[in-house]
Formats: structure tokens, C-alpha cells, sequence
């Protein structure tokens, strides 16, 4: 029996080991170009891609992966290359204290950490708050400070606006604005609240396409509150020397776009449904007369077959490995008071991390992609099972562990055909609660460029398309459903009849 | 008379109790010595001092000369028979893996194995289909005889026994001290027994070792301990049990 189990974890070893080796991809000679989770970056994304073509390089556009922070650091590390930002959120967020006032300043800032910032591409997509036409008519509003005679007017804001020091914070300061009913949100889902009155004012990007779609109307920021966001792109430096004609397709951007156009193509993607590269591709045919041929749009099947791989080794690599981890570390538990306090104190603090913390934090050691995902449902993984691993053993009656003794087992022996066999179905109950923990957590590998079922959802979410929420949530949580029922036919096979 | 035990000035604490207050015991090869004594005299602790279960706080103790410690003394285990209350079986093994956990790890060929088993089958009266077994599915009395068939599986030169018939029914039990008796005899093998019951002590065993708060009070058979206690505590341990038929011949006892 317990060769057996040498043999099961033997073969782990080599799955694991073989797993993690193709979950790197090689570094090749592409440019790889980053973009936010939202429509706008989405198609500067594809646009950037599309210029990086035409110079004769390959192009790799990680889309939709997450906020400022992870972009940000990803373009540090040298995980992407370049992503569309903007200068109102590099001055007040990104470097913010350090009193910024011009864009020649920005420029110098980021030269000094090895970022060239573009000339700007000629929109500014400025925060805005928007209300419904017919109310704001209805109460008479007009600017942010007529706010103020409107206390009990409901706020949606994103949750990025409400915890940036150039949003929600100083804008209430600012205005001195009364408003107590305060919630985060999605900013994609804050229009459907708007429409459904469940909230009454709600931050907005001002090439939003959904302003005309729900007949909303931009408060005049009389107070001259939000700064200029224009939109950059931010090239690593390095990207020049190595791939001068990219660098220089890129530079071609700067100028080119208009509020105007910029919206026109928010609103093909967000309301007609026209997917981000042709949208891109018409773009740059109309501007630079560059034709590509569009790459044929994915098939539903094909999506989800890809989806399902990347999901499967996300999850897969990760529990492997905390399978091989945390077993021993809940037999050294099991065994040392001392050491069991420490191992138990530590995988418990982990488990408390907010798992988007997390996944920022393990950015500059891991980079983005599959392997900092990874990493976070491996480090999600371990207290189940060290914790059952060590109850396991430690529950063993006494006689039981003294009756071994007295026959004259060594230790060694002992945990292998004694304490492992008995504290078994404790153990795979561990395993079977951290794989569908994970399961379920992998989703948001998605925000790190990790893909898996996360995409449709993170997609579906920013383009308010049930269908394709659907496409991540359904397969999931079928997989979590599968993950339940393989376990309990492993613990069938595995665990003794005895017991 | 070789001594196959020999326990001198053994000192025990368990935290602030006096387990074994300076016990000395010397245990002739192939004889059968009981130790007896109410809960908390010491019994059970002086048998796992001889198996090197525990460590001792002061004093020696050997095994044939050699010095039992705890931290070496596997390979001395291995020479000795340990059976417990309900057998100790381990419950995720069937009854013939239990019996031959020991001579499996030691790499014993197969066929020797098997060989044993069916000897120990028929020595303790357990038919052979009851192998593959697991201990959840025995009644208590057989699951005592698979732990005493484990204790013999290597031979041991010495069998340790703790109490070893104290969860079983009176009918059962009075069966299966029979056969031990056999079985004992059968073997030639020193025999140590722990026991509270005296009868059972003087049925299955030479001589009688009564011990009281960690320490030895009269070492002797039974006749002698009837006969010529050394402290008034001995007669009163032997009358206070009494067999059914004494209450029999005096009814105004039940008022």
C-alpha cells in the first residue's frame, strides 16, 4: 500500500516539474504590449499591436490584465514593453507626492526609471461624473458644486475612483460635497445601476461611449478639480535599441487620434459588439493605410478549449506542488510542537491576504502571466492541507502510536504504513477543499494575464455581455463540481476499508 | 537461573507524581510473573520501563545485560511481545498485515511469513479466513487474540502483557485465559503480565509481584502472600476481591 503512494507522489513530482517547464514561455525576440481592463486601453492595445506589425515585428498583446499598478509594474520588470496610460494618472497616482506640474517633468521622472513616455496621442479622456439627463434637469444641475444642495443623491463609483488620491477623496474635499451614500462598483456595471436607479451619480471616463447611449450628462468640474488626462503610450527605453523600427511604427500614434474618433471606437466595441482588433484594423487602414489581414475571430468551442487548458494548469501546477509542500510541512507540524505553532501561524497569515494583493505583490518577483498565478493559488493551498496533514496524525490515539513503538518500528516506517494510511482521509479531505478553493480563485488569474475562465468573465464584465460571464462561471463551476466528485472516488481507492 | 530482566533502583515521576519510587526486580528466564497492584500503583509503567518505552528517571534496567534506553532500544523491542487492552490492532490494516507488519518490515520472505501466520492461527484458535479482516470487523475477544498473534509473530523471547483481557465479557475472558495458560506453557517463554484482578494473576502466572504507590510490597505465589503478608495492605488487597460464591454463603450481606 505505501509503495504505492511512494509511486503516486513520485509521478506528482515529474507532472509538476513537467508542468512548470511549459508554463514558461521562452523569450523570443516580440514585443509585448499590455493594456488595462477596460474598452479604451483594450484598443490602443490592438492599435499599438497592429503599428508593431507593420514594422515587420511579432506582436503579443496581453489584454484586459487588470489595473495601474500590476501594468505599471509589469512595465518595470520588463514583462511588456509598452501599454497606453495617461498623464493625469501618472501624475497623481503613480507619482504622486511628488508634486508633478508639467509633462516635461513626467517625462524626465520616467526616464530616470528607464520608461519613454510617446507624445501624447491626441485625446484627453478626463474622470467626469455623469448623471441622467432627466434628473439633472429635473433638480436643476449642472456643475459638481450644484452637488451640493443634493445630500441625498446615491454615488456609484468605481473602486478604482474611490481609492485614487486624484479621485473620490480629494473630490469630496475639494467640492466639500455632503453625498453619504458612497458604493464601490464596477465601473462597466455602474451604467446598468444608473439605468436601473439603483444609484444616482457615478464617476465616468469622458470618452465613455455609453454618455450619448443612456443620455447622460458630463457635470462642468467648475472647480477645475481633475487634471488633464492625455493619453501616452509608455515604451520601455531599451525597446528602442532593440527594436528601432517597432519604436518608430509607435511613434506614429502620437497625434492621431481625436476625443471624437476615440469614442466612435469605444462605442463600436461597447455597443454594437464589433470585436477590439477590427476595430483596430479599420483604424489604422483609414489613418496609415496599413492593411492586415484581421485574424478570423475565435470560435466559441476553440475559446473555450483554451480557456479550459490554461485553467486546468493553473490550477493543476498549483495544487501539485502544494500537495508536495504541504504534506511534509504537516508532518514536521504534527511532529514538533514548536515547529507546528510557526508552519500553522505562517500558512494561516497567508490565507488572509486579499488574493488581489497577493497577485500584485508576487508581480515583480514572478512577473505576469501563469507563473505569479500560480504562485498565489499555490501559497492559497497550503493551509487546508497542512492543517488536515497535522490534525491527521496528531489525532491518532495514543495506544495506537505505542503499540507501533513497541513493535520496534523505526520512525520512518511508522509514518509510512501508520500515521500516513490513518490520517488519510483527512488528508485528501484537505486536498479536495484547497482544489476547489482553487478552482474557484484561479478565476482571477485573469488579471494578471494568466487566462483561464477568468477572460470571459473579466471580458464579459467589461463589455456587459451576459453570455460571455457565462462562459467563464458555468465551465468553473462545472470543474469545481468534477475536482469534488474525482476526489471522492480517490478517496474510495486510496483509503483503507478499514477506517 | 538466568535473569532475563534486571530492574535496579528504578525511578519514575510523572510530573509531580512518583510513578516508581526506587523498584528493583529481578525476571528468571522462561518464568511467568504477574504484576498486580490497584490503578496508579505503578504496574503499567514498570512494564513499559522493561520495553524501553519510557525513560526512566533513575536506575537501570537490562535485558539480557544490555542496557534498555529508550533512544536504542527498537532492536530490543523486536525481542519482545507487547499485547494491550483490545489488542492495539491498527485499523487501516487487515488482520494478517497487522500480524506481519514487523516480519514485513524486516524483509522476511513471503513464504516464511505465511508459514507463520498459519501457526499462529492454529496456536490461538482463530480460523485462518479471518486474514483479511479489518479490526472494526472482530469481536473483542478475537481482536485480543490477533494482538497476542502479533506480539509472537517474531519469536520474542519475552511476552509483555498489559492488562491484556480487561475490556472483555466474563465468559470471554475465562475462555481466553485458558488458552493463554496453553499458550504459555506451549512456548516455554518468560511471561509478564499485568493485571488488577488477582485471580487472573494467580491462574496465568508463578509468581506475584504487588505493588503500591510505586513500590513493591511483597514479590511471592500466592499462597504466600495469603500466608505470610508483609503488610496488613496485602490482605487487604487479596480479600478485597471476593468470588460470587462468598456472597452466597452469607445472604445478610445484601441486607
Amino acid at each position: 500500500m505505501y509503495k504505492k503512494i511512494k509511486k503516486i507522489l513520485l509521478a506528482l513530482a515529474v507532472l509538476v516539474a513537467a508542468m512548470l517547464h511549459s508554463a514558461v514561455p521562452s523569450a523570443a525576440q516580440v514585443v509585448k504590449i499590455g493594456s488595462k481592463k477596460f474598452t479604451e486601453s483594450v484598443i490602443l492595445g490592438e492599435v499599438a499591436s497592429g503599428l508593431v506589425r507593420s514594422a515587420g515585428h511579432q506582436a503579443v498583446h496581453q489584454k484586459e490584465i487588470g489595473g495601474t499598478t500590476i501594468l505599471w509594474n509589469a512595465l518595470l520588470e520588463g514583462d511588456i514593453d509598452l501599454y497606453p496610460e495617461y498623464t493625469g494618472t501618472l501624475m497623481a497616482e503613480i507619482f504622486a507626492g511628488r508634486n508633478i506640474k508639467s509633462d516635461a517633468e513626467l517625462q524626465a521622472v520616467l526616464l530616470e526609471k528607464g520608461i519613454k513616455m510617446l507624445r501624447p496621442l491626441g485625446f484627453n479622456n478626463t474622470y467626469a461624473l455623469g448623471i441622467k439627463d432627466s434628473v439633472a434637469a429635473r433638480l436643476g444641475i449642472k456643475t459638481i458644486s450644484d452637488l451640493k444642495q443634493h445630500a441625498r443623491l446615491r454615488l456609484g463609483l468605481s473602486n478604482e475612483f474611490l481609492s485614487r488620491k486624484d479621485g473620490w477623496p480629494g473630490l469630496k474635499d475639494r467640492y466639500e460635497l455632503p453625498q453619504t451614500s458612497v458604493q464601490g462598483l464596477d465601473h462597466d456595471l455602474a451604467y446598468r445601476g444608473l439605468e436601473s436607479n439603483a444609484i444616482d451619480v457615478i464617476d465616468l471616463y469622458s470618452t465613455d461611449a455609453e454618455i450619448a447611449y443612456y443620455h447622460l450628462r458630463i457635470l462642468t468640474d467648475d472647480l477645475n478639480y481633475f487634471p488633464r488626462y492625455d493619453a501616452v503610450l509608455l515604451v520601455r527605453a531599451d525597446l528602442e535599441k532593440k527594436s528601432p523600427q517597432a519604436f518608430a511604427a509607435l511613434e506614429k500614434m502620437s497625434g492621431q487620434m481625436t476625443e471624437e474618433k476615440m469614442v466612435k471606437m469605444n462605442a463600436a466595441s461597447k455597443l454594437r459588439r464589433v470585436p477590439e482588433n477590427q476595430i483596430a484594423a479599420e483604424f489604422l487602414a483609414e489613418t496609415f493605410g496599413i492593411k492586415q489581414a484581421a485574424a478570423p475571430e475565435e470560435t466559441m468551442v476553440a475559446r473555450l478549449w483554451q480557456n479550459t487548458k490554461d485553467h486546468l494548469s493553473l490550477v493543476a501546477v498549483s495544487l501539485l506542488a502544494a500537495i508536495a509542500v504541504s504534506i511534509p510541512l504537516g508532518v514536521w507540524a504534527a511532529k514538533s510542537k514548536r515547529a507546528g505553532g510557526v508552519i500553522l501561524g505562517a500558512v494561516g497569515v497567508i490565507q488572509t491576504v486579499p488574493s488581489l494583493a497577493l497577485l500584485v505583490v508576487l508581480i515583480p518577483v514572478a512577473g505576469i502571466g501563469a507563473l505569479p498565478a500560480m504562485l498565489a493559488l499555490f501559497l492559497y493551498s497550503l493551509l487546508p492541507m497542512v492543517r488536515n496533514t497535522a490534525t491527521g496524525i496528531t489525532t491518532i490515539s495514543p495506544a495506537l502510536t505505542q503499540s507501533a513503538a513497541a513493535l520496534g518500528l523505526p520512525p520512518a516506517a511508522k509514518l509510512w504504513r501508520i500515521e500516513l494510511p490513518m490520517a488519510l482521509p483527512q488528508i485528501l479531505a484537505g486536498v479536495k477543499t484547497s482544489a476547489v478553493i482553487n478552482v474557484g480563485t484561479a478565476t482571477l488569474g485573469a488579471l494578471v494575464g494568466a487566462g483561464g475562465y477568468g477572460q470571459p468573465i473579466l471580458t464579459g464584465i467589461r463589455l456587459d455581455d451576459t453570455s460571455l460571464i457565462l462562459q467563464g462561471a458555468v465551465p468553473a463551476a462545472v470543474l469545481a463540481l468534477a475536482v469534488q466528485a474525482l476526489f471522492g472516488a480517490a478517496e474510495k481507492v486510496l483509503v483503507s476499508k478499514g477506517l | 537461573m538466568v535473569s532475563i530482566f534486571k530492574l535496579e533502583h528504578i525511578v519514575k515521576h510523572y510530573g509531580g507524581t512518583l510513578a516508581l519510587d526506587d523498584v528493583s526486580l529481578s525476571i528468571t528466564a522462561g518464568t511467568s510473573v504477574a504484576l498486580i497492584g490497584s490503578s496508579g500503583s505503578g504496574k503499567s509503567t514498570l512494564l513499559k520501563v522493561m520495553l524501553g518505552l519510557v525513560a526512566t528517571d533513575g536506575g537501570t534496567a537490562q535485558f539480557e545485560n544490555t542496557v534498555i534506553a529508550p533512544q536504542q532500544s527498537l532492536a530490543l523491542r523486536q525481542q519482545m511481545g507487547y499485547v494491550i487492552q483490545e489488542g492495539g490492532l491498527f485499523p487501516h490494516l487487515t488482520v494478517s498485515e497487522n500480524i506481519a507488519l514487523m516480519a514485513e518490515h524486516l524483509d522476511w520472505p513471503k513464504e516464511k511469513i505465511r508459514a507463520r501466520l498459519s501457526e499462529l492461527f492454529a496456536l490461538t484458535r482463530l480460523p485462518e479466513h479471518f486474514a483479511g479482516r479489518y479490526p472494526k470487523e472482530l469481536s473483542g475477544g478475537q481482536r485480543q487474540r490477533v494482538g497476542l498473534m502479533r506480539a509472537l509473530m517474531l519469536r520474542p523471547k519475552v511476552l509483555l502483557l498489559d492488562e491484556p483481557l480487561g475490556a472483555l465479557d466474563p465468559i470471554i475472558r475465562a475462555d481466553l485465559q485458558h488458552d493463554l495458560k496453553e499458550i504459555f506453557q506451549s512456548l516455554g517463554a518468560t511471561v509478564v503480565l499485568v493485571t488488577h484482578d488477582i485471580s487472573e494473576a494467580a491462574f496465568l502466572a508463578e509468581t506475584l509481584v504487588l505493588l503500591h504507590e510505586g513500590r513493591i510490597v511483597q514479590h511471592g505465589s500466592l499462597a504466600e502472600l495469603v500466608r505470610s503478608p508483609a503488610s496488613p495492605f496485602v490482605t487487604r488487597f487479596v480479600n478485597a476481591q471476593r468470588s460470587p460464591l462468598e456472597s452466597l454463603q452469607s445472604p445478610q450481606s445484601t441486607i
